[in-house]
């Protein structure tokens, strides 16, 4: 039965619950007029009223006429009592008129019809009651089915009302698992060439999957009609899956395909500065590729392993372009390095050697120096300054040296440079376009927008803050290390090459690995991070073993002169060595480990040189029969005094405290050597004298002339063996031995001959003194005054300066 | 090899002479390091040697820097006499030094036998202007007077410090050039008579 039908039942029946309503209605009416009439009332015309009110005035008449009469009966006089009278008069009235209506009753004939009539009357009331009882209950059951009829009628809208719902449910439930054809159209058909289209067909994906995603409560998920409409989108959807993949996989492998011929067909872009090679953004690379970001979003949610197998396509489809780009950095780098591998170390003059055969460089100090010079030009200069104490010919080639030198850790810094722009913007796009963050969007319905480039380019050489999810920071690390597979062993190739052609370009390349390092510190940059501390750990390894292999050259040196005096060769080099480490480490911070690694290596060379320098006097000493030790003595002033100025021109501030010591060193040794020489010329007068002295420390100077070795005639012997003539031979054979002793080269016979006639004096003195003191009496003196001794410097000057 | 490579090489000699504490020390420091020690620590003597370009030659100089006060002169003729040119220096602050000029002016001269040794007085520390007691005209008088030129400096600012050794090598240079020119003429003279 339709509900339209059910409608129609139950307004007719509606119709017919009215019906009955209404006769029982007017039965009631007709029974209720039928009663009124059967009440018996008296019927009063006008005529009658007219008459009745003419009877009564007559009536009134007489009875005031026969009032006197009727109070004269009573007895009633005025005086008499009203109340009684009154009670009297209520009494007769009463007797007076029921007598009347029983006359009325008895008398008259009518009453007996009017009786009959309402006996009638009664019997027709009595027969409608009857009818009416049986209307009544008619009526009564027709109510019970009324009731029963509306009963049934609340049930059916009850049913009505359901039964709507439940086809509004079911027709929801069946929309809600349905997507139109033409979306699955798009899915199937539409291209993903441009972004229009990329953006129809996301969007299609976008209604598929919110299909596939939606959550039928309370068991209808196994409702079969849902369950095969999920089936066949899930269908659908594996096989837009299976499109995307391949057309990402396509136009990856073009892409990286077109950027590989691309480069490899293009000239080099060099800087135009200094000419060096530039890797450029792939900027065509991330445009063509970035609008794909949101189906690789798709990707990664439907397909996880193809989303990784994709990654790892694009990131090996990069490598060789990368490789290449890297490959041609790193040979215009090269030719940097051949030019200072192109000379033998042997050129190399501030490494130490243990057999120094090269010809000594006589050291210049460098002037003209300008505390607002930089740095690095400072150092520079030094040495170019150094150079010009190159004798005769060479000091261009010394020149050239340097520059090579510069401009191939130029180049080196350069090269790390490129290479960690390159690792950082490869990364920040894979990232990027993978959305491999913690704040990509999770899901392919979080997507944004579709771009026709890649946004923000200028940022992707930025580094970035650490990836906090330690899965996808391992998967980016690993995805970096497929990108630039072998580049720590080409680079650390690279470095072993420099190094072998001069091991203190290490410095400057750690210098610049360091400052590569800073750039990345606390960044994301994981990959960049580990390949440059691996090679700076190597950096710093090979450094060492330089070191080493310095000290090892510096222990073995050999005096092969016979002359054991002069300038040792490490003495020399040193402030070379020096100047050149600064030069590499010329970028270092004064806190950096680099620095700090300059540093301790100047401290092991300096100790092994002192070590070194002490060894070979004592042996030069060793070999003779001079018991003077005055090599030792030579060869510490002459090495320390050079030293102590070639620092001091230097100006290389941590080597201050061995400045002081080499100074320290000279003057010691400078009085030491005076001191030594001087007993030739005087040697049995200074003992004598030496004696007196030691005598005085334990007797007074009366005393001394007493002791048999110290007494007068002992006095005039041995002063007696100096005469002022002996002295003067004996002076200029002194000067001729100290003017052999020192070099012409470090020019210290003059500062030398200066100290030691001053000693002369000051012996004269103390032993003037102590002839004094101790032979008050005994009148004698030297036999040569200080006037003597001074008219002999003289003399002597003038006959060795001609 | 080496020496011989090295006595191609001309060689300069000067010496610095002066009264303690006018700054010969400074000067030649200033010279060789460019830098300015203002601790004062007295000399005995010193021996520097740089490397230079005058006039587009290469040379050396050798500077001997020696002590200011000395008990005993004579032991100065020994490096007076090893001089090939002096810079004769006092303090503008200082008449005292300007005075003591003249001893060691003396003595130069009667050592090397020789008056026209290149010389030159150096008046220093005139960057303190406000303490000079020694003016520029009475300087140029004595200089005027010796023969030599007067040159002020400041081994504290670097004013002329470079320009006075410059002017003293270029000196000591043309004196080497005249006398080898007069022993040259000799010896063709001696080769005639021979």
């Amino acid at each position: 039965m339709t509900g339209q039908e059910k409608e129609k039942n139950f307004e007719k029946s509606q119709g017919r619950i009215k019906k009955l309503e209404m006769k029982r209605v007017r039965w009631k009416k007709q029974s209720m007029h039928a009663v009124s009439k059967a009440v018996p009332y008296t019927f009063v015309t006008e005529k009658q009223k007219r008459l009745a009110e003419m009877r009564e005035r007559m009536v009134e008449q007489t009875s005031l006429m026969n009032v006197e009469e009727m109070l004269t009966d009573f007895n009633w006089k005025e005086s008499g009592n009203a109340a009684a009278l009154e009670k009297r008069l209520l009494g007769e009235l009463q007797a007076l008129e029921a007598a009347n209506v029983h006359a009325i009753i008895e008398s008259d004939e009518r009453v007996t019809t009017v009786v009959g009539h309402i006996e009638r009357a009664l019997e027709e009331l009595e027969s409608m009651e009857n009818w009416l009882l049986l209307y009544a209950a008619e009526l009564n059951s027709m109510g019970d089915d009324i009731h029963q009829i509306e009963w049934q009628n609340r049930g059916l809208q009850v049913q009505t009302a359901n039964q709507r719902s439940l086809v509004t449910e079911l027709q929801e439930l069946l929309a809600s698992v349905r997507v139109s054809d033409g979306v699955l159209q798009t899915l199937r058909n539409t291209p993903m060439d441009n972004v229009q289209d990329i953006e129809r067909v996301q969007n299609a994906a976008a209604d598929l999957q919110r299909v596939l995603k939606v959550k039928l409560g309370d068991g209808l998920q196994t409702m079969k009609a849902v369950q095969e409409r999920v089936e066949e989108y899930n269908m659908y959807s594996n096989t837009f899956t299976a499109r995307v993949h391949e057309h990402l996989r396509q136009s990856i492998d073009s892409q990286t395909g077109i950027l590989y011929e691309t480069r490899s067909r293009s000239a080099p872009m060099t800087t135009r500065k200094n000419n060096y090679v530039i890797i450029p953004a792939y900027d065509s690379l991330e445009d063509s590729l970035f609008k794909y970001q949101g189906l690789a979003l798709w990707m990664k949610e439907m397909d996880p392993r193809r989303y990784n197998e994709l990654q790892m396509m694009y990131a090996q489809g990069l490598t060789r372009t990368c490789k290449r780009d890297i490959k041609e950095v790193m040979d215009s780098t090269r030719t940097y390095f051949a030019n200072v591998r192109n000379r033998s170390m042997d050129e190399l003059d501030f490494l130490f050697r243990a057999d120094d055969s090269r010809p000594v460089r006589a050291l210049g100090y460098s002037s003209g120096l300008r505390s607002e010079e930089s740095r690095a030009n400072r150092y520079r200069n030094m040495l170019r300054g150094s150079v010009e104490g190159v004798i005769g010919s060479g000091s261009s080639n010394r020149d050239s040296i340097d520059e090579d030198e510069r401009m191939a850790s130029d180049a080196f810094s350069h090269m790390m440079g490129q290479v960690v722009s390159l690792v950082v913007r490869e990364q920040n796009f894979l990232r990027d376009l993978f959305q491999l963050s913690h704040d990509a969007p999770k899901t392919f319905q979080e997507r944004g927008p579709v771009l026709s480039v890649a946004p923000e380019k200028d940022t992707l050489y930025l580094r970035r803050d650490k990836i906090k999810d330690v899965k996808t920071s391992k998967r980016v690390l690993d995805l970096l290390d497929a990108i630039f597979d072998g580049l720590q062993a080409e680079l650390l190739g690279f470095v072993e090459y420099g190094n072998k052609a001069d091991p203190t370009q290490g410095l400057s390349m750690l210098v610049a690995m360091d400052t590569q390092c800073e750039s990345c510190e606390g960044s994301d940059q994981e990959f960049a991070i580990t390949m440059l501390d691996f090679l700076r750990d190597r950096l710093e390894k090979m450094f060492e073993k330089f070191i080493e292999q310095q000290l090892r050259a510096i222990e073995e040196t050999k005096i092969t002169s016979k002359k054991r005096s002069g300038i040792l060769p490490f003495i020399r080099v040193f402030p070379l060595f020096a100047v050149r480490l600064e030069a590499a480490g010329v970028g270092a911070e004064p806190n950096s480990k680099v620095r700090a690694l300059i540093n301790s290596a100047y401290e092991r060379v300096v100790n092994g040189m002192v070590s070194s320098l002490d060894a070979i006097a004592r042996e030069s000493d060793a070999g003779g029969d001079d018991k003077e030790q005055l090599n030792a003595h030579i060869m510490t002033i002459e090495n320390m005094h050079h030293f102590y100025h070639e620092l001091r021109a230097h100006k290389i501030a941590v080597l201050d405290r061995w400045v002081k010591h080499a100074k320290n060193q000279y003057e010691t040794s400078l009085n030491s050597y005076i001191k030594v020489v001087i007993r030739r010329p005087l040697g049995r007068l200074l003992e004598f004298f030496e004696g007196v002295e030691t005598m005085m420390k334990t007797s007074t100077a009366e005393e001394v002339s007493f002791h048999m070795n110290f007494n007068k005639a002992q006095l005039r012997k041995v002063i007696a063996l100096y005469p002022a003539k002996e002295i003067k031979k004996s002076l200029e054979q002194l000067y001729k031995r100290v003017d052999k002793h020192f070099s012409e080269e470090e020019g210290l016979l003059q500062v030398v001959w200066r100290g030691i006639q001053e000693e002369f004096i000051r012996q004269h003195e103390k032993m003037e003194d102590l002839i004094r003191q101790c032979y008050p009496d005994a009148n004698v003196s030297l036999e040569f005054t200080i006037q003597d001794l001074l008219a002999m410097m003289s003399e002597l000057a003038r006959k060795v300066n001609v | 090899m080496p020496k011989k490579a090295k006595q191609n090489l001309p060689l300069h000699k000067v010496i610095m002479v002066g009264s303690g504490g006018v700054g010969k020390s400074a000067l030649t420091l200033q010279y060789m390091y460019g830098d300015f020690v203002e601790e004062y620590d007295p000399t005995k003597a010193d021996s520097y040697r740089k490397k230079v370009v005058l006039d587009g030659q290469e040379c050396q100089i050798d500077i001997l820097d020696t002590a200011g006060q000395e008990e005993y002169a004579a032991i100065r003729d020994n490096y007076y006499r090893s001089g090939e040119g002096f810079l004769c220096v006092f303090s503008v602050c200082e008449h005292e030094s300007f005075e003591h000029t003249q001893e060691f002016r003396d003595q130069i001269g009667r050592v090397l036998d020789d008056e026209t040794v290149p010389f030159i007085l150096v008046g220093n520390k005139v960057d303190l202007e406000h303490l000079r007691r020694v003016s520029s005209n009475e300087a140029s008088a004595l200089a005027s007077e010796w023969n030599c030129p007067y040159v002020e400096t400041s081994a504290k600012t670097r004013q002329n410090v470079e320009q006075v050794y410059t002017q003293l090598m270029r000196k000591i240079r043309e004196r080497k050039e005249t006398l080898q020119r007069a022993e040259a003429k000799s010896k063709k003279g001696k080769c005639l008579i021979l």
